[in-house]
């Protein structure tokens, strides 16, 4: 005879079972790694360590939170990198010529909404396959802002711009607090509006979503705005941060975004990628490439071990979910 | 009885390359009652269907949904107009909730953008309890059975207001409790005057759900009749009963059946192939008859390699073989002509010469290297031989017609000097002219000593052409059935099973 | 499933199919020569010709590696990475270990062939989707690149292997002859032999291949070893030019070969296009670099001119696509 106490603790196993479940694999990988590096060098876990790491993660975050929605509703972005490069460029040069903070921002932010606009557009109406789209805006833009910059960084030191990338507010750094807020409009987005409910729809069953009244076209078009928006963002905090917008920087970026995705769980056209658990592949390659830094890897092995745990971590994910 | 006529279909016509697929056909729906469709399949009745969900525009003929007359033919608008169709492989997001899946493109709104949870979490559950449904609205519908699955579907037709559900196969997937539940709720939807369409293959249905009951043949309304008229044997005379013309005449030719060609013993895997046992000598058409979904394509698939399978025996001209790729079987002397010629069958995108020989490339060119002078030879001879309609042999194979095109897959195989072939139904949407010329050279074949085993869905197409028949049900062969004691309500018979 | 469809032109010529649809390109070529030698009187001087051919050299090489995997519809992301190692094996052997020229050249081939079969397994075997496993693959491999280098440049080969990149034979830059030979060995292989139809027959349709007895995992895992041996000699003719190796020569070469041969026509689908669009792709991105030169433009703006040829090409040909189709129903 079960009594009220035990199905209520049954319950409560059943539940953390599921949470502990619903962890990509890698997390397990992640906290051992964590670990590891905290006992091999103490200094791992110093708030000064970590806030640092988390400030300059808080750019790949957001990027790769914008690759799984991107990925989520069946495309891919390769241009956000250039992008986030781009609108860095934008910000500095603006800048430079003397306009002021506020307005140089503005047109940077925007700049990104123009990628996303045209990436949308090819991919959405013109039905051209997202991979080439990305990979044609990826090369101009990267192109343009090697080209305005004439190949090398751009200062900033406009004392707002500095403050927004190095300051912080109520002890959080401001790019984390970006970061954050980005996540959290995202994961509204995703989760409680129809847009974000028909991102997943059109990336499992476009033709189901189109049949059920969803406007595929606009929705397509609009992720890819949003996306390349929120990129442009991330590069202004990353030029604020380290105060010049460096053309080289920020290139190539996004396939560690799509990594750290797809590490997170996120297949494509699978509404089963979370944003959640991207963080999750974040932070594996934020704490790799920290951890092996501070316990004095040489940086020509660094990232030998980076690649190879990219390469297990991918091959264990896939394995594992063909298992289920 | 002055009950509302919820949808009139008057003379509906419908034409696809080389096939008639509805002539002249009249349909009509009332509020409250299940119509059922039965037919073979080919008879015309996803045709239909597809009109009447929008996927299909009619060349000629009327459809009225609720007096107003359809001019516009798209899902879309057939959805506005109150009609909503479940396929057999339902439209269902997995990683939606129930609930989202409902109301997909119609979620209730708070402050115009963000997802009233509460109030959609309310009507969807209002919905469903209208249906006596227990099913949780936050449940993913990955984690649903079938059943239920299906249920949801109708929940969602529900909350379109849909006026008239067409249900394809309803039960073809689920098991005897949730057929039941099936059936009350189409009992509840009745009560509440939706009009449902209802095509099914089981005839030991048509009795228990339906209120009436329309008979398709060849794209023909072949009749209508109230279920309390119904005798079902007088039904499958309907279904099957035809003309047989002068190509479907089962000629006895002079040919000799020798050995053993092709032998499966006790085949299974998973759930699609129970110990499935058949054999085919040379010379011989053995044709395999049954429903779609039978399991025939994955036993032909199992058999040449191209699928796994858990146990069972393949025996070629007497040896044992062990099927693990589609290339161990073409060296053994196997053929498939597969049944979506297009996706599996050719190449489309590449020129009809290399698609002939592409299945014998090693043998052909004794080296490393095409010898085009040959290519070109044999792709002409033929060409010739099957009398291939194509303007030249580089033409890419897209541009060829259904039946042009079965004769590319064909003369691949031939090319490779095959001794058994498994043709998966060889002249699904082919023209009548081509459908002769095809069978004519699949005689040829077995006269000349090769061994066919023919998947067909079109009996007559099983009665003309097969010197034996084995019938498949639900992954089990069921009968074994020489031509002299075959007819076409026999094997029906044994297809539907339960008459 | 998408069924990939194509239009037929090939109707009133009886040319190959594939010459027929690089003909837009070889006008595009050709209007851009035009043009160039407008602008610039340099232009079609022997001299210059001769030196866009012998810079596209490398890169064509590399590019057609990338056309294999492409034309069994699947991209390849660690060319660039195996195109660096291919370079730095040798470099390593003959500089620390002082091995023999012609030694090292084949290690380094072995090496590419070893990274091919590598990202082969990954795709066929474990099944990755090709974006993803080629790309942890190029990570790792950098990083065995590192390793090897210990980071470092590494300087001064022999003369018997400079050869391959600076010598001049009958006043030709081998560089352009390696090419030459690469590109006739790769287009007789994909046009005259049975792999290269089996290749083709993949792309096309990976289940009618199969169901037609191709051991298509076994094509695919030759493909990718092809590439990697294609991407080493790239490589090595590189270190061989630039008298240099490093872990990370390669990184900035893979978007151009990726480029060329989508501006060139094969489609990211598979089965359609080959290697001659490749070459013409290449072509079409040197000259348009060269001509910037000449004019005096800043050269860095190629990447953006590369991004926009891009663009541009496969919207012609999707719009081209959309006419051909509307005219068939």
């Amino acid at each position: 005879m079960q009594t009220i106490e035990s199905t209520k603790k049954n319950r409560i196993l059943e539940g953390a079972k599921k949470f502990i479940k619903s962890f990509p694999p890698l997390t397990w990988v992640v906290i051992l790694m964590i670990i590891f590096f905290a006992i091999a060098e103490p200094s791992f876990f110093d708030i000064g360590n970590i806030t640092n790491v988390i400030r300059r993660g808080s750019s790949l975050w957001m990027l790769a939170t914008m690759a799984t929605l991107v990925l989520i509703s069946g495309g891919l972005d390769l241009s956000l990198g250039s992008v986030l490069t781009f609108s860095g460029v934008v910000l500095a040069l603006l800048l430079k010529a003397g306009a002021n903070a506020g307005i140089a921002s503005l047109a940077a932010l925007l700049s990104g909404t123009f990628v996303g606009v045209l990436n949308g557009f090819l991919v959405s109406v013109f039905g051209i396959p997202a991979f080439i789209v990305t990979l044609g805006s990826m090369n101009i833009f990267a192109g343009l802002s090697i080209f305005f910059t004439e190949s090398s960084a751009v200062f900033i030191s406009d004392p707002r711009m500095v403050f927004f990338g190095a300051g912080a507010i109520l002890g959080i750094p401001i790019p984390i607090l970006i970061a954050v807020l980005i996540f959290v409009v995202s994961f509204v987005m995703l989760h409680h509006t129809s847009f974000g409910r028909n991102l997943v729809a059109i990336g499992e069953n476009e033709t189901g979503a189109h049949l059920s009244g969803v406007n595929t076209r606009r929705t397509t078009w609009l992720i890819y705005v949003y996306a390349s928006t929120v990129a442009a963002l991330a590069g202004i905090v990353l030029s604020s941060r380290i105060q010049s917008a460096d053309p080289t920087v920020g290139v190539g970026w996004e396939f560690e975004a799509i990594a750290a995705s797809i590490m997170g769980g996120t297949l494509r056209g699978k509404g089963r990628g979370n944003i959640t658990t991207t963080i999750i592949g974040v932070v594996l390659i934020l704490v790799l490439r920290n951890g092996l830094n501070i316990i004095g890897v040489p940086v020509m092995w660094r990232s030998a071990v980076v690649g190879l745990f990219l390469l297990s971590g991918i091959i264990i994910d896939v394995t594992m979910r063909r298992r289920e | 009885m002055d009950k509302k006529i919820l949808l009139k279909a008057e003379k509906i016509n419908k034409s696809f390359p080389g096939v008639k697929a509805l002539d002249n056909v009249d349909f009509d729906l009332y509020e409250g009652e299940v119509h059922v469709l039965i037919g073979e399949n080919g008879a015309g009745k996803s045709t239909l269907m597809k009109i009447i969900a929008g996927a299909y525009r009619p060349d000629s003929g009327n459809l009225y949904i609720d007096g107003e007359k359809i001019s516009v033919f798209n899902p879309l608008a057939a959805q506005e107009a109150g009609v909503s169709i479940i396929y057999q492989e339902f439209n269902l997001i997995p990683d939606l909730i129930v609930a989202q899946n409902m109301y997909l493109g119609r979620f209730p709104k708070r402050f115009g953008i963000l997802i009233d949870h509460k109030k959609l979490h309310q009507d969807a559950a209002d919905v469903l309890a209208s249906l006596s449904l227990d099913i949780d609205t936050h449940a993913y519908c990955i984690n649903l059975g079938t059943g239920q699955r299906q249920m949801v579907e109708v929940a969602k037709a529900l909350t379109m207001q849909s006026k008239i559900l067409i249900m394809d196969e309803p039960t073809a997937a689920l098991t005897d409790r949730e057929i039941d539940h099936l059936f009350e709720t189409i009992e509840n939807l009745k009560a509440k005057g939706i009009g449902i369409i209802y095509i099914s293959h089981r005839l030991e249905e048509v009795k228990v759900v339906g209120d009436r009951v329309t008979v398709l043949r060849d794209g023909k309304h072949i009749g209508t009749k109230e279920q309390t008229n119904v005798d079902i044997s007088e039904l499958v005379t309907m279904m099957v009963g035809r003309q047989m013309g002068d190509l479907y005449t089962y000629k006895k030719m002079e040919k000799e059946i020798t050995r053993e060609a092709l032998r499966v013993e006790d085949l299974s895997s998973g759930t699609r192939i129970k110990n499935a046992s058949l054999d085919v000598s040379v010379g011989e058409i053995v044709g395999l008859a049954g429903l779609v979904g039978a399991g025939r394509t994955d036993l032909a698939r199992a058999i040449f390699g191209a699928d796994k399978y858990d146990s069972g025996k393949v025996f070629v001209f007497g040896d044992e073989v062990n099927p693990k790729s589609p290339s161990d079987m073409v060296k053994k002397g196997l053929g498939l002509i597969p049944e979506d010629r297009k996706a599996q069958g050719l190449c489309l995108i590449l020129p009809t010469s290399e698609n002939i020989v592409l299945a014998n490339l090693k043998n052909l060119f004794n080296k490393l290297f095409i010898n085009l002078k040959k290519e070109k030879q044999v792709a002409q001879k033929y060409i010739e031989d099957l009398r291939i309609a194509t303007p030249s042999q580089s033409r890419i194979v897209q541009f060829l017609s259904g039946g042009t095109q079965q004769k590319v897959v064909l003369a691949k195989w031939l090319c490779t000097n095959s001794k058994i072939f498994i043709f998966d139904e060889p002249t699904r949407g082919i023209d009548v002219g081509a459908k002769a010329e095809i069978h004519d050279l699949m005689r040829e074949l077995v006269k000349n000593g090769a061994a066919i085993l023919m998947i067909s869905s079109e009996l007559p197409e099983i009665l003309g052409m097969s010197d034996r028949i084995f019938v498949m049900r639900e992954g089990s062969i069921v009968a074994e059935l020489d031509r002299d004691e075959a007819t076409q309500e026999i094997v029906i018979a044994h297809a539907m099973g339960g008459v | 499933m998408t069924m990939k469809t194509v239009e037929d032109k090939s109707k009133k010529f009886s040319l190959s199919a594939n010459l027929v649809n690089s003909l837009p390109r070889i006008l595009i070529l050709g209007l851009l020569g035009v043009v160039l030698s407008f602008l610039s009187p340099y232009f079609l001087k022997t001299n210059n010709l001769m030196n866009i051919a012998s810079i596209a050299s490398i890169p064509i090489i590399l590019a057609l590696g990338e056309t294999l995997i492409v034309l069994t519809g699947n991209i390849d992301l660690s060319l660039g990475a195996v195109f660096s190692i291919g370079g730095v094996v040798p470099a390593a052997l003959m500089k620390f270990l002082e091995v023999p020229v012609p030694i090292a050249i084949l290690a380094g081939l072995l090496v590419g062939a070893f990274m091919g079969l590598m990202n082969g397994l990954l795709i066929s075997k474990i099944k990755l989707p090709s974006m993803i496993g080629s790309y942890a693959l190029k990570v790792a491999v950098t990083g065995i690149a590192v390793a090897i280098l210990q980071g470092y440049v590494v300087y001064g080969f022999p003369d018997s292997f400079r050869f391959l990149g600076v010598e001049r034979v009958l006043n030709i830059p081998v560089p352009i002859y390696i090419a030459t030979i690469t590109f006739v060995i790769i287009w007789l292989i994909l046009r005259r032999t049975i792999l290269g139809r089996k290749i083709y027959a993949m792309g096309a349709n990976a289940d009618a291949a199969r169901l037609s007895g191709i051991k298509v995992d076994r094509v695919l895992i030759i493909t990718y070893i092809m590439a990697g041996v294609l991407a080493a000699v790239a490589g090595i003719v590189q270190v061989s030019r630039v008298n240099s190796s490093h872990a990370f020569l390669g990184d900035t070469m893979l978007l151009p070969a990726i480029a060329a041969v989508v501006i060139g026509g094969t489609s990211m689908f598979g089965g359609v296009g080959g290697v001659f669009g490749t070459v013409i792709g290449a072509l079409i991105m040197s000259v348009i670099d060269n001509g910037l030169n000449l004019v005096g433009a800043p050269s860095i703006l190629q990447q953006f001119i590369v991004g926009v040829i891009i663009l541009l090409a496969v919207i012609i040909d999707q719009t081209v696509r959309r006419i051909a189709d509307k005219r068939m129903r």
